[in-house]
C-alpha cells in the first residue's frame, strides 16, 4: 500500500488521507508524492484501488499482504467520499500547495473535525510499547517493519517540528538541521509549557487567594456604546416585543454569559416580552440556562410567573445567512416556534411582529460574523433598532456599525458585562460580589503575566540578536 | 416551575457538573499525551454534539414544519393552491434527494445497481440551489447592510456631520492619510518608495521609476514623490499594526475570560455541589 508519512509524527498515512490518522495533522498537499520511506512504488492503477482502503489500524500488518478478494463487503470495496478528487484539489488549494510542490503543513495538532474524529484503536494504547516520554504516541514502531526503516529521518523531522521553527506556509523545512542543534539553543515546546504553566497558575492563585485582598490592577471598564444600549433597553415599554438573536453556544459561554446576563436582566426588569431563537444548536438550551439564572437574580415576588409570561422560546433556526431575511420580511413565518413551549397565544404575539415588527432587537454573539449578517440580511429589511452584545474580540469588527449609526448600542467583552451590572442599580448578593473580585484578580493577573511574558521574550530576543 | 428551567433535581445538576469535569479532565490529559482516554472525550464530546443537533432539528423544524403538516394534509397542494407544493412538497422532495446523495457518504452502492451517479447528479440539484441562494443572498446584504452604509457613514463623517470647524478638517485629513497609507502598504508592501537602506524590490514603485528614466542622478521631484510615498505608507503599516495590536488585545481579554470561567468551574463550582462533596466523603472514608 502506497503511504504518506505524516510530517508531525512520522506515522504511515495513505496518501489520499487529508489528515494524520495518528495524529490529525493536515497531509492535504502530500498526494501524489512518493512515499518517503519507499515502501511501494504501485502503478496509477494500484493507487487509484488503494484510495479506497481502510486507514491502517496502528498494530495491523500491512494491508498488501491480505489477499484481495471480490465481494463487495471487503475493506478494499469502501470508499472515502470525502477524500474524493474534488475536495483534495480544494484543500490543496487553500493552502497554498501545489501537487508538485508536495511540501507538508506545519499544522497545529487538531484541526477541524477531520482530525478528531479519525478511528482510534484503544487496544493500541494498552499494548503500546514505546516508552513513556514519545509523546506522539509511536506505538507502531514495533510490528512494521517499513516505519523502522527510516526512522532516523522522522526522529529529525519531529524534532524539528516541535521545535516549531518559524518555517513559512508551503516551504519545506530544512532538512540538514542537525538533531542536536536545536537542543543546544533551549527546550523547545518545554519552555512553552512552563510559560503556560505560570500563566494557569498565577490566575488559578489569584482566584483562589483573590478575594481575600482588596482588588489589584485596572477594574472592568465601559466602552462607548454601553450607555446607548442601556438607554434603549431602559426606554422600552412594558410588554414591548424584543427579538433576541442567540448566536452562542456554550463553547463560548464562559464568557458570553457574562454579557448577556445583565441584559437579559435589564429586559425582564423592563418587562419586555422576549421572543428568543437562535442559529446554533446549543443555543437555545443555553438561552434557557442564561434566562433561569437572571430570572433568579430578579428581586420581585412570584418571578417565575412573570418570567414565563415574558419568555417565548422561538427556537432552532438553521439555515445560516439564507434563512435570515425572511425573518426580516416574515418574522412570524421563519422562526421555528417549538409548538411544545409555545400555546396559541403566544404564537399571535408572534404573528403580530409581521405588522409592526420588533420594538428592539438583541443580538448576543460570540463571532462578528453572525452580528454582521443580521445587519446585512435582516436590519435593512424591517429597519428596526438593533442592540449587539458580543465577546470582546467582536468588538474591534462590529463597532463600526455603531459608528454609522447601524447598531443602537453595544455591550462587549467581560468587562462590559460587569460595567453593565453596575448601570442596573441592583443589589448584587455576597457569592456575586465574592466571584466578580476573584474573576477580576484572575484577569488581572493573566494580563500581568502576558504583558510579562512579552516583555522578558523581548528582551530575550535582543540578547540572543547581540551575541556573535 | 419556569419553563425556562431546565426542570432537573439537584443531583442531576450536580451529576451533570462532575461529569463535565471528568469529560474536561479527559480531554485536557491531551496536555500529556494524546491517549484513549483524550480520545474518548473528544468522541463523547462530538457525538453528544451531533445527537443533540439531529433531535433538535427533527424536533423544531422536520417534524412540526414539514412531516406534521404533511401528514396531516397530504393533500394540501388540492386545498390551497400552488403554496402548498413550494412550502410542504418541494421541500420534501429537495431533502430526499439531497439525502439520496449523502448516502454515498455512508457506503458506496453496489456497481451493478448504477445508482451512484444518479444519486450524486440528484443531489447536486438541491446543493445548487442552496448555494446560490446563500451567494446571492450574501451578496446583496454585503452591499446594502455593509458596503453602502459604511461608505455613507464615511462620507458623513468626512462631510462634518462628525465634527465642527477645524475638527473637521482634522477628521477629513486623517481619513485621507490613514486610508492612503494602508492601501499604499497592502498594494506596494514595505518597499514602496524604495527599501530602507535606498534598495528597491522587484515591482514596486522606485524600482519600476528606475526601470523607465534611471539614467544619470534621479531627479529632485522622484526622490521626493519617492520619499513621499515611503512615508505614507510606513504610517498606513503603523495604522494596520495598530489596528491589530487592538483585535490582539480584545481577544487576549475574550479567551483569558474562557480560562478564567473554566478555572472558577473547576475550583469552585464543581467542588461546592452535593454529589462532589459525597463523592469526596466516600472516597475519604474509603481511604481511611
Amino acid at each position: 500500500m502506497a503511504t504518506s508519512d505524516c510530517p508531525h509524527c512520522g506515522y504511515g498515512n495513505p496518501v489520499a488521507a487529508q489528515f494524520c490518522v495518528q495524529c490529525g495533522t493536515i497531509l492535504g498537499g502530500q498526494k501524489g508524492q512518493p512515499a518517503p520511506s519507499g515502501e511501494s512504488a504501485d502503478g496509477p492503477d494500484a493507487g487509484a484501488g488503494e484510495q479506497g482502503a481502510d486507514p491502517p489500524q496502528p498494530d495491523e500488518e500491512g494491508a498488501e499482504q491480505q489477499p484481495p478478494t471480490g465481494s463487495s463487503d471487503t475493506d478494499d470495496s469502501r470508499d472515502w467520499p470525502h477524500l474524493d478528487s474534488e475536495e483534495d484539489e480544494s484543500v490543496e488549494d487553500a493552502h497554498g500547495e501545489g501537487r508538485g510542490l508536495g511540501a507538508p503543513a506545519a499544522g497545529p495538532l487538531l484541526r477541524g473535525p477531520g482530525g478528531l474524529l479519525e478511528p482510534a484503536d484503544p487496544l493500541s494504547y494498552i499494548t503500546s510499547t514505546s516508552g513513556a516520554d514519545d509523546r506522539t504516541g509511536d506505538h507502531t514502531a514495533g510490528p512494521s517493519a517499513e516505519l523502522s526503516a527510516d526512522e532516523e529521518e522522522r526522529r529529525h523531522l519531529r524534532r524539528l517540528f516541535s521545535e516549531e521553527l518559524p518555517t513559512a506556509v508551503g516551504a519545506l523545512p530544512d532538512m540538514s538541521a542537525t538533531v542536536g542543534e536545536p537542543l543546544q539553543n533551549g527546550e523547545g515546546l518545554q519552555r512553552r509549557y512552563w510559560l503556560e504553566l505560570i500563566l494557569l497558575l498565577s490566575m488559578a492563585g489569584a482566584l483562589l487567594w483573590g478575594t481575600q485582598s482588596p482588588r489589584g490592577g485596572a477594574g472592568p471598564h465601559a466602552l462607548p456604546g454601553l450607555e446607548r444600549a442601556h438607554r434603549q433597553i431602559d426606554s422600552l415599554q412594558p410588554n414591548s416585543r424584543v427579538l433576541v438573536n442567540w448566536a452562542y453556544d456554550p463553547a463560548t459561554a464562559g464568557e458570553m454569559d457574562f454579557v448577556a446576563r445583565p441584559l437579559i436582566e435589564h429586559l425582564l426588569q423592563r418587562q419586555a416580552k422576549l421572543i428568543v431563537f437562535s442559529q446554533l444548536p446549543g443555543g437555545p438550551a443555553t438561552a434557557r440556562r442564561v434566562i433561569a439564572r437572571a430570572e433568579a437574580s430578579l428581586q420581585r415576588p412570584s418571578r417565575t410567573q412573570i418570567t414565563a409570561n415574558l419568555v417565548i422560546e422561538g427556537g432552532f433556526l438553521p439555515g445560516g445567512g439564507a434563512s435570515l431575511p425572511l425573518l426580516g420580511a416574515a418574522p412570524a413565518r421563519a422562526l421555528p416556534v417549538d409548538p411544545s413551549w409555545v400555546d396559541l397565544r403566544e404564537r399571535f404575539r408572534i404573528a403580530e411582529l409581521g405588522d409592526s415588527g420588533p420594538a428592539l432587537t438583541l443580538v448576543i454573539a460570540a463571532r462578528a460574523e453572525d452580528v454582521r449578517r443580521w445587519m446585512e440580511q435582516v436590519q435593512p429589511l424591517n429597519g428596526g433598532t438593533v442592540v449587539a452584545a458580543t465577546s470582546a474580540v467582536v468588538d474591534p469588527s462590529v463597532r463600526p456599525y455603531l459608528h454609522s449609526g447601524q447598531l443602537a448600542g453595544l455591550v462587549s467583552g467581560w468587562d462590559g458585562g460587569s460595567a453593565y451590572v453596575r448601570r442596573l442599580e441592583r443589589t448584587r448578593s455576597v457569592a456575586e460580589q465574592v466571584r466578580s473580585l476573584r474573576q477580576i484578580n484572575g484577569l488581572n493577573w493573566g494580563v500581568g503575566i502576558l504583558i510579562a511574558a512579552v516583555l522578558l521574550g523581548n528582551l530575550a530576543g535582543l540578547t540572543e540578536r547581540r551575541r556573535p | 416551575m419556569s419553563p425556562f428551567s431546565n426542570g432537573l433535581p439537584g443531583i442531576m445538576e450536580d451529576a451533570g457538573l462532575v461529569l463535565g469535569l471528568v469529560v474536561s479532565l479527559m480531554i485536557g490529559s491531551y496536555v500529556v499525551r494524546d491517549s484513549f482516554l483524550a480520545r474518548l472525550g473528544q468522541y463523547i464530546l462530538v457525538g453528544a454534539g451531533l445527537g443533540y443537533t439531529a433531535v433538535l432539528v427533527w424536533r423544531n423544524v422536520l417534524w412540526p414544519r414539514l412531516f406534521a403538516p404533511l401528514l396531516a394534509d397530504p393533500m394540501s397542494w388540492q386545498s390551497a393552491g400552488e403554496t402548498g407544493i413550494w412550502n410542504l412538497w418541494l421541500p420534501f422532495v429537495l431533502g430526499v434527494l439531497m439525502w439520496g446523495g449523502g448516502l454515498e457518504l455512508l457506503r458506496r452502492p453496489p456497481e451493478r445497481l448504477g445508482g451512484r451517479r444518479l444519486l450524486r447528479l440528484l443531489a447536486a440539484v438541491p446543493a445548487a440551489i442552496l448555494g446560490g441562494v446563500v451567494m446571492g443572498v450574501a451578496v446583496s446584504g454585503a452591499v446594502q447592510g455593509t458596503l453602502w452604509p459604511q461608505l455613507d457613514a464615511a462620507v458623513a463623517a468626512a462631510d462634518g456631520q462628525a465634527g465642527a470647524g477645524q475638527a473637521r478638517w482634522l477628521v477629513r485629513f486623517l481619513t485621507l492619510l490613514i486610508t492612503g497609507g494602508v492601501l499604499i502598504h497592502l498594494q506596494f508592501g514595505p518597499n514602496a518608495g524604495g527599501g530602507e537602506n535606498g534598495s528597491s524590490a522587484p515591482g514596486s514603485l522606485a524600482s519600476e521609476g528606475a526601470e523607465a528614466g534611471g539614467e544619470g542622478r534621479p531627479r529632485l521631484y522622484r526622490v521626493l514623490f519617492l520619499t513621499l510615498l515611503r512615508v505614507w505608507e510606513g504610517i498606513g503599516r503603523r495604522a494596520l499594526w495598530l489596528a491589530a495590536g487592538i483585535v490582539f488585545a480584545r481577544l487576549v481579554a475574550a479567551r483569558f475570560a474562557l480560562v478564567v470561567s473554566r478555572l472558577d468551574y473547576f475550583l469552585f463550582e464543581v467542588p461546592r455541589s452535593d454529589l462532589w462533596q459525597l463523592i469526596w466523603a466516600a472516597l475519604r472514608g474509603a481511604g481511611s
